[in-house]
């Protein structure tokens, strides 16, 4: 993914100025910086959200500009948005909403749809391996009740049931004990293929060191001013952002 | 199924083979009385002509041709499942349910017509309103419960008449508590009108939640009265609106009318689409716009559900009329 000269206000806020980054695939990228320096509204700008108005430049992804392209648009190319609060939706449950979810891209991608055997086979090997009670999971609401750590995840869950192949991981170590952000770690790492790219967004330089991060950039004042590779962490916890 | 659930054993069949209209009817009610045959079953076919009455309900009496008086007094099973088609009729109507048991009126008319019911509830009573009308007219529903104990009340319309008024009024007795829930979706060109009025009695406690699915137009209004002699009252109105149409209209009124201070009371009114964040995560998972309305849509629904006793009964209710995928 590119992006070219991306300036975005919010609320007639300008917070990414002239932003320009190559985020390269088959690699983890760690994007750091002060609070209120724009990694969230970079990120919610990829995804598409109706909040960031994109007042010039551009975002090109697998050759073309995704710009104009509607939010699921993005999402059946394979951009995924692993939100710091995801959605807590009662009544709908994680079976009804990831049957609908995995189906489009079948669809999309001329496949037959899942019938309800095959779905709840899969979701319910799913569950398991992200340590939920499988009978339970399937007819949970989406989120519902979960802690912080249970939310984060149902959304490394989705990620391997949805394969998307640019993830933007925004802040998912937020909230996380140790135990919970290894495990999250090492599914990050095990997910990693050469079509694959991972952006995680972070303020704790034990995260990116955790998920092996290639590539750290640094993000200030709504513009990327510093790219390099793990050793950054270092300099930022020795001087914070102020050296960049 | 059970002889005893079966509707035919209980028909004169004289009247069924004579009447063609009543024998069209009946074949329906008979094919549904199967699929719903753990409940209780009864069917009240009403026409201008006298009408066909199966009941292990009490019939006290029949004042004209559209005047029915009952009582309930099944004991070995509390819930009960009661059809109502009308036929161009306007029907007064007055049930008494005893402690425990749970009500499931339907409505299904299919002219124009009005219903008005009156419920005393003995205590620990759970009553369901569930409408089908078939018709493009004026539907005008008004029921009035006595509220003796805890009640639990729903109102559910799915379909409805193009105009379909409710007047719902609730007379609370001293120490009585109600929980009313109301969920209705309105198509575009339809009105949905709902007047839900609650009377408090001493130390009586009532809860109104109020949902629409709103694509046409929606007046509601919820009144809660509190007299000055009417003490320790607790009431909370709580009213959400969700548009799903740039041309819906809403007018929705949540009115507390208390005449005491000692009283702990509350009321929350709210009109607006889908929470933004919803509609994005959705998006963001691949879903359009279109089905994001539609899941969240489904899931105001299954969450009403899932609030009442009899959710799968409701459900398969639903799936019937193909209104739940």
């Amino acid at each position: 993914m590119k992006i070219q000269n991306l300036s975005v206000a919010k609320s007639n806020k300008k917070i990414l100025n002239n932003l320009n980054a190559n985020f390269e695939p088959g690699k983890i990228h760690a994007i750091m910086g002060p609070n209120g320096s724009g990694k969230t509204t970079l990120s919610y700008t990829i995804a598409g959200h109706p909040d960031c108005e994109v007042i010039s430049g551009d975002i090109i992804y697998k050759e073309q500009s995704l710009k104009d392209l509607e939010v699921h648009e993005r999402s059946l190319l394979g951009v995924h948005l692993c939100p710091q609060y995801p959605s807590v939706i009662d009544g709908l449950s994680h079976a009804a909403f990831l049957k609908e979810a995995i189906n489009i891209r079948r669809h999309n991608q001329n496949l037959e749809a899942l019938d309800e055997f095959e779905f709840l086979k899969l979701l319910k090997q799913k569950a398991e391996e992200f340590k939920f009670n499988p009978k339970d999971y399937i007819r949970h609401s989406l989120n519902s009740g979960y802690s912080g750590g249970e939310k984060k995840r149902n959304e490394i869950l989705q990620i391997s049931l949805l394969n998307p192949k640019f993830i933007i991981l925004d802040e998912i170590d937020s909230g996380l004990d140790i135990e919970a952000m290894k495990y999250i770690g090492n599914f990050i790492n095990q997910y990693i293929q050469p079509d694959v790219t991972i952006l995680a967004i972070t303020h704790y330089p034990e995260f990116a060191r955790l998920l092996n991060a290639k590539e750290v950039h640094i993000i200030k004042q709504g513009q990327i001013v510093k790219t390099g590779d793990i050793d950054l962490v270092k300099s930022i916890e020795a001087n914070g952002f102020g050296d960049f | 199924m059970s002889d005893r659930f079966n509707p035919l054993h209980y028909l004169d069949k004289r009247l069924i083979n004579e009447n063609p209209i009543t024998k069209a009817i009946f074949g329906l009610s008979s094919h549904l009385a199967k699929r719903k045959s753990e409940f209780q079953f009864f069917n009240f076919i009403v026409t201008n002509e006298k009408g066909i009455i199966h009941s292990d309900i009490k019939i006290s009496t029949i004042k004209n041709d559209n005047t029915l008086e009952y009582k309930i007094d099944e004991h070995n099973n509390k819930i009960f499942w009661l059809r109502i088609n009308h036929c161009d009729n306007d029907i007064l109507e007055t049930i008494v349910l005893p402690k425990g048991a749970i009500l499931i009126h339907e409505d299904i008319s299919l002219n124009k017509s009005s219903k008005e019911t009156t419920i005393n509830c003995l205590g620990n009573n759970s009553y369901y309103y569930l409408s089908l009308h078939l018709h493009e007219q004026l539907f005008f529903n008004k029921v009035k419960f006595l509220i003796n104990n805890n009640v639990k009340s729903y109102f559910f319309t799915l379909e409805h008449a193009q105009k379909h008024k409710n007047q719902i009024d609730y007379q609370l007795t001293k120490e009585s508590k109600l929980e009313h829930y109301s969920l209705s979706s309105i198509q575009k060109g339809q009105l949905q009108d709902d007047s839900i009025n609650v009377v408090h009695d001493k130390n009586s406690n009532s809860k109104v939640v109020y949902q629409s699915l709103n694509k046409g137009k929606v007046v509601s209004q919820v009144n809660s009265l509190v007299e000055k002699e009417s003490i320790g009252c607790s009431t909370e109105q709580n009213l959400k609106h969700i548009v799903l149409e740039k041309t819906a209209i809403t007018n929705s009124k949540p009115n507390l009318m208390i005449c005491n201070n000692d009283i702990v009371a509350s009321h929350g009114n709210s009109i607006g689409s889908f929470n933004n964040e919803e509609l994005f995560y959705l998006n963001q998972r691949g879903l359009t716009k279109e089905q994001a309305y539609t899941v969240l849509a489904n899931s105001i629904i299954e969450n009403y559900l899932s609030n009442t006793d009899i959710k799968d009964e409701l459900i398969n209710y639903l799936k019937g009329k193909e209104l739940y995928v």
